[in-house]
């Protein structure tokens, strides 16, 4: 088989100190305290797990791949493993500081859909400005209209502006368009997994069929189901590294093995996020409100966020902390758009604390991931912020536990019995 | 339908020149590098988009109107209230001679030309912050976004400068001395020349916000300088003789001289000047586009 993507060793630097940067007097203040041989007065402060020296991160450090046509290759590792850098550079959105890469066809990626939306166009309009925006020609556009607007379910709002749409038609209409693109080549980001499971499955449902036409698709993600299910291959980064290629199971395994090995509770995570959501701190109490680093299986547990954002306020914000299992499956979520009347509205700096009054997990280590929208908007995107650890407790009383191939869930209940036989 | 990709013939006029065909011999579509050739202006791969910038001129245009209330009646009032306010401060207070030509026209066609200029320069001068979001995610030509700016901008100029027809056909009723002449057929190569020289400053400021958001505020404040330097409220007939070369060296002096010469029959024209200016336009977009491209590629990691 030719190959559709060579890479070739792919480097991507990042310098932190000019990150920060955003006026001109910054700069100037930075260019005077180095030439007096002063530290950075901007270099942001942070401890992470990607391996920098003097203030660069090293996001790819010599990637070498070949993808074949026709085949699915999953792309798993850590945040900060590389594989979002990744994909920017494959679909050009950012280039390589070093290396090269060649691609042989259009490449479409599903790293966001509906970008490029106005919401004072019509539907039909945004999938002309959508659908031009995604690289295609308007006559592909005309030819493909119809099929387009009868994917999204939406035909009979095509000529309403786009503002008066719910998110979900939205979502519908972008995926929509982005469907219809028939590339050679489909990038697929984790970002999927925010949208809910009637998307996700049309999303999978397209890579499948995208695939089976002899297409080409990397898809990323951490939901490790999702990479042996649709991948028969599957590449592992750490630290801006290739460590395993091969077949899917392999690969998951050997990404499950290294994690465990990892057991301290991955708390640190100052710095996380982006300009609008910066994680400082993440804190884990008990009932009493005292830290703790595991947590009993049906006890207390209450998750303190420290964030900071650069945004005088944050209006009409949800937020979700997201458990899953440790091969990523998820298991449940706590999202505020459902347990609560309200949105939140929050100040620049804070503390969010979710109370969970009984985590209903056995025994094991668990992932928690957290993302956060505001006005629709999302400001952080399902990161995985720490790994849960739950201790062994007598849940039910009486000493026993549920063998974990029943299902990771452990649920108060009771059994009764009637009599009959009387009557 | 794969006889219409965009990256396979993109990369004929795009990364295409070094890439070598792969072992089984079909070519690569595109190649990734690290760092473009100083002048790698793709313009094969802009042609392949061109239905992206007639979409985004649509947006444009309709995002406009739809969230003002007065919609495109801003076109005209926007060129009215200025020419009047001139004609009143400059015309009737400061009393400055306009070459004999009623200071209404010739103040409007100063405002019309200046405004087109105007906002070539500074709705391109955003086009990194503006578009943040979107050139994160998705990619295409850049470039598309600050052509369809430009041409957006000539929707509105036609608008206003039929306005100024309007009004000039007015005067020429009421037997002012003032009409157009052949020079008028120049127009649209005159407009070429201006839209080169807003963008080619609008997009080497664009590169510079990208990196420092305040400057924003020195190309507004620049824009409105630069306007006194230029005859809109005075003619060049009345420059005195020692800073002539001063008021020459600004490119957009002979355009905005031609364009008042063409339509009211009074300026200074002269093909030396409309050359310079001319030279200066491609200068300035070679310039533009270089540092815009540079910028480009590594933008969103500085976002």
């Amino acid at each position: 088989m030719p190959l559709a993507i060579q890479v070739r060793g792919l480097e991507k630097r990042y310098r932190l100190g000019v990150i920060g940067a955003k006026t001109l007097r910054d700069d100037v203040q930075r260019w005077w305290a180095l030439k007096r041989g002063r530290p950075d007065p901007l270099a942001k402060v942070t401890r992470g797990s990607a391996p920098r020296t003097s203030g660069v991160v090293l996001a790819l450090d010599g990637i070498d791949m070949d993808v074949e046509q026709g085949s699915v290759v999953g792309i798993i590792g850590r945040n900060g493993a590389g594989k979002s850098t990744l994909l920017k550079i494959l679909s050009r959105i950012t280039a390589p500081t070093a290396g090269e890469v060649r691609l042989r066809g259009r490449v479409a990626s599903l790293l966001e859909v509906g970008t490029g939306f106005h919401p004072e166009l019509t539907g039909r309009e945004n999938i002309y400005l959508n659908g031009s925006i995604l690289g295609m020609r308007r006559r592909e556009i005309d030819q493909r209209l119809d099929q387009i607007i009868d994917f999204s379910e939406i035909s009979e709002y095509v000529d309403t502006p786009v503002k008066r749409y719910s998110s979900g038609m939205r979502v519908r209409l972008a995926f929509s368009v982005a469907a219809h693109l028939d590339p050679e080549i489909l990038l697929v980001d984790e970002v999927l997994a925010v949208g809910d499971a009637s998307f996700q499955r049309k999303c999978l449902g397209k890579m499948d069929h995208v695939a089976k036409g002899g297409r080409t698709v990397v898809f990323v993600s951490h939901v490790m189901p999702m990479i042996t299910n649709l991948c028969p291959e599957a590449i592992l980064l750490e630290d801006g590294k290739v460590r395993v290629r091969g077949p899917s199971d392999d690969v998951v395994d050997a990404y499950i093995a290294a994690a465990l090995e990892d057991q301290v509770s991955h708390v640190d995570v100052s710095g996380e996020g982006t300009e609008a959501f910066r994680i400082e701190r993440i804190q884990l109490l008990d009932a009493k409100g005292d830290p703790i680093v595991a947590v009993g299986s049906g006890e207390a547990l209450r998750v303190r966020i420290d964030y900071s954002s650069n945004l005088p306020r944050l209006s009409n914000v949800v937020v979700s902390l997201n458990f899953r299992d440790i091969r990523g499956a998820p298991l449940f979520a706590c999202f505020s758009r459902h347990s609560r009347a309200q949105y939140l509205n929050l100040p620049p700096n804070g503390t969010l604390e979710c109370r969970v009054s009984s985590v209903p997990l056995l025994p094991g280590d668990y992932t928690v991931g957290y993302f956060c929208k505001a006005n629709e908007e999302l400001l952080l995107g399902d990161l995985e912020l720490f790994r849960l650890q739950v201790v062994d407790r007598d849940f039910f009383g009486t000493g026993k536990l549920p063998r974990r191939q029943m299902g990771p869930f452990l649920i108060r209940h009771a059994w009764h019995v009637e009599d009959r036989t009387a009557s | 339908m794969t006889n219409e990709v965009i990256h396979d013939a993109a990369s004929v006029g795009a990364a295409a020149p070094a890439a070598p065909p792969s072992p089984d011999g079909e070519p690569w579509t595109t190649v990734i590098r690290p760092t473009a050739s100083w002048l790698d202006i793709r313009l094969g791969e802009l042609w392949l988009y061109r239905d992206l910038i007639w979409f985004l001129v649509r947006r444009n245009f309709v995002a406009q109107y739809k969230q003002t209330v007065l919609g495109p009646l801003w076109y005209l009032i926007q060129p009215l209230l200025s020419t009047i306010i001139f004609t009143i401060i400059f015309g009737e207070l400061a009393g400055i001679p306009t070459d004999g030509v009623p200071p209404f026209l010739f103040y409007m066609a100063g405002n019309v030309l200046w405004k087109y200029f105007a906002d070539s320069l500074s709705k391109t001068s955003n086009t990194f912050v503006s578009n943040a979001q979107l050139f994160g995610k998705v990619y295409f030509p850049r470039l598309a976004v600050p052509i369809s700016v430009l041409a957006t901008n000539l929707i509105g100029f036609a608008i206003s400068f039929a306005f100024f027809l309007g009004f000039l056909g007015y005067f020429m009723l009421r037997g002012a001395p003032v009409g157009p002449n052949a020079w008028a057929a120049l127009l649209p190569i005159q407009l070429l020349i201006m839209a080169g020289l807003g963008m080619g400053m609008g997009l080497a400021a664009s590169a510079v916000t990208a990196r420092y958001r305040d400057v924003t505020q020195l190309v507004s404040f620049g824009v409105a300088l630069l306007m006194y330097a230029t005859p809109i409220v005075w003619p060049l007939s009345e420059v005195p003789e020692r800073y002539l070369l001063v008021a020459l060296a600004n490119p957009i002096t002979p355009l905005v001289e031609t364009f008042r010469y063409s339509f009211l029959g009074a300026g200074t024209v002269s093909f030396v000047h409309l050359s310079y200016s001319s030279a200066m336009a491609v200068l300035f977009l070679a310039l533009g586009v270089t540092i815009f491209q540079r910028v480009e590629r590594t933008f969103q990691d500085t976002v």
